[in-house]
C-alpha cells in the first residue's frame, strides 16, 4: 500500500484552506435553505 | 428545530459532504478564469434571492427567479468554452495530493534551471513545462514521448534549432522528460504586450489551463520568463528563478 504511505493527509486537508472553508460554509447554507424548502413542503 | 436535528442525521452529513465537493469543484475549476466573477454574480444573486425568500417578499422572489432561471440558461451559452475545459480539468485533477520525492523535484528544478541559463546564454528558444498536481496527458500525447531521466544536457539537446524535437514544448513530470514537441493552448489574454511571441502566449496557454509551472526562453533575446496560473514573470536570473520554482513547488507539496 505505498500509495497510502504516500498520501499527506494534513496538506491535502490544507492545501486550498480558504476555499475549502468558504464552499463548506456555502455547501452548508445551500443544505439549510433546501432542506428548509422540503420541511415546509415548498416544491423546488 | 427540525432542520438542526436533521443537519445531525449521518444521512444530512453525507448530503453536505457531496455539497462540499461539488461546490468546491466548481471554485477550483472558475479560480483564476474570468468566470470567477460570473460566480460572484451568482452568490449575490442567490443570497438575494434567499433573503427576499425569508423575509416574505413574494414579488421580489419570484422576479428573481425567473431572473436567476435566465441567467444559468446565459451562462452556460456564453461560456460553454470554459465549462467544456472544467469538466475536463475537474477529471484530470487529483483531490489528495500525493506528495513526490523532495530530492527528485530539487534535481529536476536544477537541471532545468541550468539548461535554462544556458540556452539563454546561446539565444535558443525553449518551452518547459513542469507538471505540478494537475494530469497533463492530453498535452503530453500531442507531442512525442519520451520518458526520459531528466538532465540539463538533455533539454539542450530538444531545444537546439533545427532538430526534429525543438518545437514546441517539453513536459516533466517528477525526474522525467515525459514529451517533447508537445502542443501547448495559446493564451487568449488580450493585454499582453505585443512583443510576446508565440512560445510566451503558449506559456501562458497552459498555465491557464493548467497549475503547471511554465519556463520559457526567448530566442530573440534570451531572455528567461515564467508563466504561473496565467501570470507571466519575465527577465529572470537563473537564481531567482530556481528560487521562484522551489517557492512553488514547496508550497505545492
Amino acid at each position: 500500500m505505498k500509495i497510502f504511505e504516500k498520501i499527506n493527509i494534513k496538506k491535502a486537508l490544507t492545501h486550498n484552506i480558504w476555499l475549502k472553508i468558504a464552499s463548506l460554509i456555502i455547501a452548508i447554507i445551500i443544505w439549510l435553505y433546501v432542506s428548509g424548502e422540503i420541511s415546509r413542503g415548498v416544491h423546488i | 428545530m427540525n432542520v438542526a436535528v436533521g443537519l445531525l442525521h449521518w444521512r444530512s452529513i453525507i448530503e453536505i459532504l457531496v455539497l462540499w465537493a461539488a461546490v468546491y469543484s466548481i471554485f477550483l475549476f472558475l479560480k483564476g478564469t474570468k468566470a470567477a466573477y460570473l460566480l460572484r454574480g451568482t452568490f449575490i444573486l442567490m443570497v438575494s434571492l434567499m433573503i427576499f425568500q425569508l423575509l416574505g417578499f413574494p414579488v421580489l422572489t419570484r422576479l428573481l427567479a425567473y431572473f436567476f432561471a435566465f441567467f444559468l440558461i446565459f451562462v452556460v451559452i456564453i461560456f460553454q468554452p470554459e465549462l467544456r475545459e472544467g469538466l475536463i480539468r475537474l477529471g484530470r485533477r487529483h483531490f489528495f495530493y500525493i506528495e513526490p520525492k523532495k530530492e527528485e523535484i530539487e534535481q529536476a528544478l536544477k537541471e532545468i534551471v541550468s539548461a535554462a541559463a544556458e540556452l539563454s546564454k546561446n539565444k535558443i528558444g525553449a518551452l518547459i513545462a513542469l507538471r505540478r498536481q494537475m494530469v497533463l496527458k492530453g498535452y503530453i500525447e500531442s507531442g512525442i514521448m519520451l520518458n526520459a531521466d531528466l538532465s540539463a544536457e538533455l533539454l539542450q539537446n530538444i531545444f537546439f534549432p533545427a532538430t526534429p524535437l525543438h518545437d514546441g514544448g517539453v513536459i516533466i513530470e517528477g525526474g522525467k522528460v515525459s514529451a517533447a514537441s508537445c502542443l501547448f493552448p495559446l493564451s487568449e489574454n488580450t493585454n499582453l504586450a505585443k512583443n510576446l511571441g508565440m512560445r510566451h502566449r503558449a506559456a501562458l496557454g497552459l498555465s491557464e489551463h493548467s497549475d503547471a509551472l511554465v519556463v520559457v526562453v526567448s530566442e530573440e533575446n534570451g531572455s528567461i520568463s515564467l508563466a504561473i496560473n496565467g501570470q507571466l514573470t519575465q527577465e529572470l536570473k537563473a537564481q531567482d528563478l530556481l528560487t521562484i520554482l522551489r517557492g512553488q513547488m514547496s508550497k505545492n507539496a
